[in-house]
């Protein structure tokens, strides 16, 4: 008898369009609550690409080295001073524990050099002393486990505006070189893209007899703008920059850009003190400390040192954004739970007469309250699961458009809102069904 | 009694006769009207706070040589100071010193004003602890930390290179340019994660008498307020005012600065929106509901000879006068929740906006008439007899 209330009230042509309204309703504010849940849990990873376009977190130089002579992250020191590291060692980066959060690196090698402009039809050769930097461009990569990744300074630095062609560095050994320029320094010798400069590497002519400068014709391909010392750079890739400045497999430091999570109390301890549990769970997790430990231990005699002021940002912004969605998505759960419990109750409150009914045709009070309790999982249920879909599309949506790439579905939610939709529902009923039950049923039932 | 004066007595007595169902009303209306608040509030001060949580990249635009020249001249630097005096500003002048017989990079700038461009720094001014440091606002506000007299020269050494010369705090150092020596005493080993780690700081009028470049500058750094559009208008100014030296953005920090704002203010738009039309439905439904649990009023209303004019009044007036509470009582406690959340998330007080008042209000106001309006237009087709019967 109880089953067959229960199917009635749900399928009876009467009521099916009261309980598609408020399937609806569950529905609706369980989608806007997984929607806000699914967006504030994968907003730290999305900002945290953007916040890449800071460029480099991570600095990679030799432990024991001379002092470098850098200003705005330009080596100017000679290259038979100061220590080197490996070019072949840096695919051990991506063998790291958090290798998956190395989202690009890129090494460097800085050539004091000396750069001549060609003589063309009524301008003299323009001669300018600048610092060539040997890079990686956007290298394909195959790391020991076969996995294939790209990476170089494009990847690390997307904001770098150019205007020409890039270097591509994959080109075979014997290509035509080419260089990049900075537009300062381009502006300053009148070079433009498509012109060929001389690049020497060495003494000044006169200097010394022993050492003949290097050099190497190549086209200008491209110029570059940051707004930093790289403006007046020169650029070309590492395996053209080695044998000119006589360091075969040589690169001075290597920048890394690595997600993060944003620095807490625990992060900043110091390792050594911690517990052997607390050391396991600093390892494992990606701070920035815990990654320049790990790089270090893959690139024995290098010391890593954080870039402070774009991590201090990127933790910054994230911790921020992170802490931001999680109180608006508890505001848009109480918005949808109280959208679905005020439902809920209005149900009850418009079958009054027929509760009033059932009492007086010798119902039990837990027999009514099961039926509509029963009613309201059914409706909880099945908006939930709905709701749940609904809310994945909706974070879709969010994520392409805010994004342009895909929200993470995280199928962990759906009991969560499962229960949240449940317990939201049976609590809109049960506190009307209470106030309902204290009623005489001829009173109701005679309509006062 | 004339018929005004009974409008406003049964507006007056549905609240007196019956608080509770109008309690329902108004709690729904004033929940709604509290997230919208906190929402549109938020939503319109947090691109400008996420602007700020940047300044600790330290210089957005720069002020460089242009073509062959190598150096800015100072006078620039001063007029610069005179025409834009709210813009965070920082002079530097590089040389290659030496310290024994290893390069060093002097780099002369005016120390008291490192904290505006580069709060993040971080100073150690003992020189047995070494992990005991002080933000470099702290440093230069304690008047000890700094020199006894502005005639006096100091140095501060970048950590690297403290580290480097085994140098300590305290200390008078040696410091070798163009031959000669000059000892100074090191006040402070700064930390900075950048380049800075590896120079050596002084005063610049310092370095230009020691350099002999009275007059020169390096290069102009400046950290200036706002998103990428204002930069770019006072890169133009700049421009165009001192066309000898080149102005120009620091990419990275502009334009990552300017993505990430752009997608707070997408995500938050949409979430608002989200939020906005989930509390929008939620209203509606309580208000209708309690409209229409008032049927048999209606029919008693109706049977009475009022018009079905005067009844839809009736309850639109009841509505709004509700809503109206409701959006001021949700306006404010929503700008509170607000507040607190800009104060534990930013530290800093949103700023009080007029234009969100008028817009909660009539949102708030807006919702109300439409949930007021759906039954009543249901309540024009009610036949009192079968109301008042009981079916």
């Amino acid at each position: 008898m109880f089953w067959r209330l229960v199917r009635e009230s749900l399928w009876r042509p009467r009521n099916r369009r009261r309980a598609a309204w408020a399937v609806l309703a569950v529905t609706l504010g369980t989608a806007v609550a997984a929607a806000m849940l699914n967006v504030s849990l994968d907003v730290g990873d999305k900002v945290g690409r953007e916040l890449r376009a800071l460029g480099a977190n991570v600095l990679v130089t030799p432990a024991a080295d001379s002092l470098p002579v850098e200003i705005g992250g330009i080596d100017y020191r000679p290259v038979s001073e100061g220590a080197f590291i490996s070019e072949t060692a840096l695919g051990s980066l991506k063998e790291i524990f958090w290798r998956n959060n190395i989202m690009a690196f890129a090494p460097f090698l800085y050539v004091p050099a000396r750069l001549v402009s060609a003589s063309g039809p009524g301008s003299r050769p323009q001669e300018q002393a600048t610092t060539l930097v040997g890079t990686w461009f956007d290298r394909p990569f195959v790391t020991p486990k076969g996995e294939r990744f790209r990476t170089g300074i494009r990847p690390l630095n997307p904001t770098w505006a150019l205007e020409g062609n890039w270097i591509d560095d994959s080109a075979p050994a014997n290509a035509p070189p080419q260089v990049l320029l900075g537009r300062s320094l381009a502006e300053a010798m009148a070079v433009r893209v498509g012109d060929s400069v001389r690049i020497l590497v060495g003494p000044e002519a006169g200097e010394s007899d022993v050492a003949k400068p290097r050099e190497v014709t190549a086209a200008v391909v491209g110029l570059v703008s940051t707004g930093g010392a790289e403006d007046r750079q020169a650029f070309a890739s590492l395996a053209l920059v080695q044998p000119l400045a006589g360091l075969p497999d040589q690169v001075r430091t290597v920048q890394v850009s690595a997600l993060t999570k944003p620095e807490d109390e625990f992060s900043r301890r110091d390792p050594k003190t911690m517990t052997r549990e607390e050391y396991d769970r600093w390892y494992c997790s990606p701070y920035i400390s815990s990654i320049q430990h790990q790089i270090t231990e893959a690139l024995p005699g290098t010391a890593a040192r954080a870039v402070r002021p774009v991590a201090e940002t990127q933790g910054n912004v994230l911790g921020k954004m992170t802490f931001l969605m999680g109180l608006l998505a508890v505001l848009a759960l109480i918005a949808a739970a109280l959208s679905i419990s005020s439902l809920a109750s209005l149900a009850v409150a418009e079958r009054r007469q027929e509760i009033a009914l059932m009492k007086a045709v010798g119902a039990q009070e837990w027999l009514v309250s099961g039926l509509f309790l029963a009613e309201a999982a059914a409706h909880g249920i099945l908006g939930g699961v709905l709701g749940f879909l609904a809310g994945q599309g909706l974070a879709r949506v969010l994520g392409r458009v805010v994004f342009g790439s895909d929200v993470a579905v995280n199928w962990l939610l759906l009991p969560v809102m499962l229960l949240v939709a449940l317990a939201v529902t049976f609590a809109g009923t049960w506190l009307p069904l209470r106030r309902v039950a204290r009623f005489q049923p001829a009173t109701v039932l005679r309509g006062e | 009694m004339s018929r005004r004066l009974l409008f406003f007595r049964m507006v007056y007595k549905a609240f007196r006769v019956q608080p509770g169902r109008m309690a329902a009303s108004f709690a729904a209306l004033a929940v709604g009207a509290t997230l919208a608040s906190a929402f549109l509030n938020l939503y319109f001060d947090l691109p400008r706070k996420m602007t700020a949580e940047f300044r600790t990249l330290g210089a957005n635009l720069i002020l460089a040589p242009k073509g062959t020249d190598t150096t800015v001249p100072q006078t620039i630097y001063s007029e610069l100071s005179e025409a834009h005096p709210q813009i965070a500003r920082l002079a530097w002048l590089y040389a290659v010193g030496k310290v024994g017989d290893q390069e060093a990079i002097l780099a002369g700038t005016e120390l008291s004003r490192l904290a505006a461009l580069n709060p993040g720094w971080r100073v150690t001014t003992d020189p047995d602890d070494r992990a005991a440091s002080v933000p470099i606002g702290d440093f230069f506000s304690r008047p000890q930390a700094g020199p006894a007299e502005p005639e006096s020269r100091w140095l501060l050494a970048g950590a690297t290179a403290a580290a480097h010369f085994g140098w300590k705090v305290g200390e008078i150092v040696s410091i070798g340019y163009g031959g000669k020596e000059f000892a100074l005493p090191l006040h402070g080993i700064v930390s900075t994660g950048g380049s800075e780690d590896s120079q050596l700081l002084l005063p610049l009028a310092d370095l230009q008498q020691i350099t002999g470049r009275t007059g020169e500058l390096s290069l102009i750094a400046l950290a200036v307020p706002g998103a990428a559009e204002q930069i770019e208008a006072v890169r133009q100014r700049l421009a165009a005012r001192w066309p000898a030296v080149e102005a120009r953005p620091l990419r990275p920090v502009v334009e990552s600065e300017a993505r990430v704002i752009l997608k707070v203010r997408g995500l938050m738009f949409g979430l608002t929106a989200i939020v906005l039309a989930i509390v929008i439905l939620s209203v509606m439904t309580t208000v209708s509901g309690l409209v229409l649990d008032r049927q048999r009023d209606i029919g008693v209303m109706k049977s009475l000879g009022g018009t079905d004019r005067a009844i839809s009044m009736l309850f639109v007036a009841e509505t709004l006068s509700i809503a109206a509470v409701a959006a001021l009582l949700g306006y404010g406690v929503g700008l509170g929740l607000a507040q607190w959340a800009a104060q534990r998330i930013f530290a800093s007080a949103l700023p009080w906006r007029w234009d969100t008042l008028p817009a909660v209000v009539g949102v708030t106001l807006a919702v109300a008439f439409l949930a007021a309006a759906f039954p009543v237009y249901r309540v024009r087709r009610l036949d009192p007899t079968v109301v008042l019967r009981g079916n």
